[in-house]
């Protein structure tokens, strides 16, 4: 009869045990649709609206790991999935630009042992935004399948996080040429992401479709059409962008002209970078992605600037250079004004 | 007291030392963006320890960066080896058309060159080649995987470096149709079928999207047809004695890190595309590229030192080979 009893314990306790844990189960299942869908519907669009690329990159990096293993008990996410490793990895590429100037400060110092030492935490760095991006540009694959050859049958939701993988695959690629190839990242994603960007609309995005294919075109201009200025295309792009406000075919502009050595291209490239922000406000849907932007093209000048002079460029002087002498005003003669009257 | 510790202050700060500042010109296909000018970014760095302030100038015309060079703009330059062949025949030579079978010999070949006792051939002229990296073997891509054989390129269309000698009489030998080509359009005829072959190394295979001319029939031989290299010339007159020494030394010392990723890409390439040779196709192509190379030494494009040194290192690793009876390099 104890026997009984005994058993009779023993299987309620495990009863009981697989209910909570089943229990347990939905109740994790269900946070992480109510997650997921929360991210996709408000945090991500609210991200976008932000103006501070600082917090969105704290954020992304403190919150990916922990929402994405909501993958375990649901579905693998990719879609915020997009989103916050393309952020993380561009967090991690602001602290390889930070090590970068500190690379050249000690370069310009002529201490070798600290411009080493910079040097490879630099290549840490983009190392560490390799993977990120790279991951970005997977899960945007997983969700809509490999960029280059057909285009997805895209929702104007979608179209956002499709333009961001393949940004981030882009980016993946120039991340991981500076980390010395260490994160293996397949170098044909650039050609296929510029021309999966080729699947959405120009003017709705931009002109980074424009940016990205006039690019390729400046790097091997036989692949351009005949008659086709790859650098006017850049242009028009750039222009079609400081009218939406989203410069971020700017940012393409800057880093083709910096990547050629094209110094007056690209000084004047960021000169109207500088003139557009004080015309054109950010697109309040996406000032992130125009924050973004700034932030990369005032990365390259910080570092012409760190180059020339040893410090980053001058508080909120975008657009200027070391070597431009200040305008005086010649409309007044002090002799005059001074004079009897 | 105080006139005392201002004296010691600005007597004992630390000065700058004044550096000579040079400039060396980099040519990398994707420009300051590039894996090479990333190189050249750390070998500046070891350059201030040499007592030289290097500035660096990226180049994706690799044309543009050599005549910059000639016209002493640049007072060094890294270019490829074919195009360093105006400045040192000897070094230059190290890119002879199927005169480097393995990276090993590649790896030796490099030691040797940058070893002091080699520093006589580094300089000609006025020039001084200051260092050797590899790039990788440089392999036959065809559209159709029949070309595996001399016979069977005989009136077909090759991509040709136009500017490479040794590439344009390679060509005319096999009896196939040179069509000139640059680094930046080669890979638009191969995919499009304009030409029916193009030759280019492993780190050329996925950002060019070579497997789209490859398709479903193409292969890639598995064949050194030459050993690509990057090579760094100096204005010598503007660098400190033995500043050439040093930077040899340490540009050789790169040579595994530069060849982990020649393996990675070698590794990114499709498996099932590498068409092996049968041993007497493999003899039949190395005996032709011998033939090409003694004509191009007997015409004074290639170095005979270098490539006497050549084959005796392949015979080191193949002593049976009939080269290394024969003894005609």
């Amino acid at each position: 009869m104890s026997s009984y009893v005994a058993s009779l314990a023993r299987l309620s306790a495990a009863v009981i045990a697989a209910m909570l844990m089943s229990g347990c189960s939905t109740v994790y299942q269900t946070t992480g649709w109510f997650a997921y869908d929360y991210t996709e519907s408000y945090a991500i669009p609210f991200t976008m609206r932000s103006d501070d690329a600082n917090m969105v990159c704290d954020q992304s990096q403190a919150l990916a790991e922990t929402l994405l293993s909501f993958s375990d008990v649901t579905y693998e996410a990719h879609l915020p999935a997009i989103s916050l490793y393309m952020m993380s990895g561009n967090c991690a590429e602001a602290d390889a630009h930070e090590h970068a100037l500190a690379y050249q400060r000690a370069f310009n110092a002529q201490q070798s042992a600290q411009a080493k030492d910079a040097r490879i935490l630099e290549k840490r760095g983009y190392a560490l935004a390799a993977k990120r991006q790279f991951k970005a540009y997977q899960h945007m694959v997983a969700e809509f399948g490999e960029p280059g050859a057909n285009c997805p049958d895209l929702s104007d939701d979608e179209e956002l996080y499709w333009v961001l993988g393949l940004l981030a695959g882009v980016q993946a690629v120039m991340s991981d040429l500076r980390a010395e190839g260490s994160v293996m990242v397949p170098k044909d994603i650039a050609m296929k992401s510029v021309r999966g960007m080729q699947c959405v609309d120009n003017q709705r995005w931009w002109g980074l479709p424009q940016a990205v294919q006039a690019s390729v075109w400046v790097m091997l201009p036989d692949h351009a059409p005949d008659g086709i200025d790859p650098w006017q295309q850049l242009k028009q792009a750039s222009a079609l962008a400081a009218d939406a406000g989203v410069r971020m075919a700017h940012a393409v502009e800057v880093t083709i002209a910096d990547s050629r050595g094209e110094q007056t291209r690209l000084r004047e490239a960021i000169q109207r970078h500088a003139q557009s922000l004080k015309q054109q406000p950010a697109n309040p849907q996406y000032q992130l992605m125009d924050i973004m932007a700034q932030r990369q093209i005032l990365a390259v000048s910080d570092r012409l600037w760190t180059e020339a002079t040893g410090s980053r460029t001058p508080f909120a002087q975008l657009g200027t250079f070391w070597d431009e002498q200040p305008s005086i005003s010649t409309d007044f003669d002090i002799d005059e004004l001074l004079g009897a009257e | 007291m105080r006139g005392l510790l201002l004296w010691l202050c600005i007597c004992c700060s630390p000065a700058l030392a004044e550096l000579p500042q040079r400039v060396l010109c980099v040519f990398d296909p994707l420009g300051a963006q590039g894996g090479l000018f990333g190189m050249a970014k750390d070998y500046r760095t070891q350059a201030l320890d040499w007592g030289v302030d290097l500035q660096l100038r990226a180049y994706s015309d690799e044309k543009i960066a050599s005549d910059d060079f000639k016209a002493g703009q640049c007072d060094a330059v890294v270019l490829t080896g074919a195009r360093a062949r105006p400045f040192n025949r000897f070094t230059a030579t190290v890119e002879a058309i199927g005169a480097v079978p393995s990276e090993q010999v590649m790896q030796q070949l490099v030691q040797l060159v940058s070893s002091p006792k080699a520093a006589k051939y580094m300089v000609e002229g006025r020039y001084e080649v200051m260092g050797i990296l590899p790039a990788g073997p440089i392999y036959l891509f065809v559209r159709d995987r029949q070309l595996d054989s001399v016979e069977a390129l005989s009136g077909k269309r090759i991509a040709t470096i136009d500017y490479d000698q040794p590439s344009k009489r390679l060509v005319n030998h096999v009896g196939a149709s040179v069509v000139p080509a640059n680094s930046a359009n080669f890979s638009g005829m191969f995919n499009n079928g304009n030409v029916d072959a193009a030759y280019a190394p492993a780190l050329a295979y996925k950002p060019l999207e070579l497997y789209k001319g490859l398709g479903d029939k193409g292969g890639i031989i598995r064949f050194n047809l030459a050993y690509l290299d990057f090579q760094l010339v100096a204005h010598k007159e503007r660098f400190p004695a033995g500043f050439g020494d040093q930077s040899r030394r340490s540009l050789a010392a790169q040579f595994e890190r530069v060849a982990r990723t020649i393996a990675a890409d070698t590794a990114a390439i499709d498996e099932h595309y590498w068409i092996d040779l049968s041993a007497e196709a493999e003899q039949e192509y190395q005996t032709m590229l011998r033939q090409i190379r003694m004509q191009l030494r007997d015409e004074g494009v290639y170095h005979a030192s270098m490539l006497t040194l050549m084959r005796k290192l392949r015979c080191r690793q193949q002593p049976a080979a009939a080269e290394c009876v024969d003894k005609l390099e």
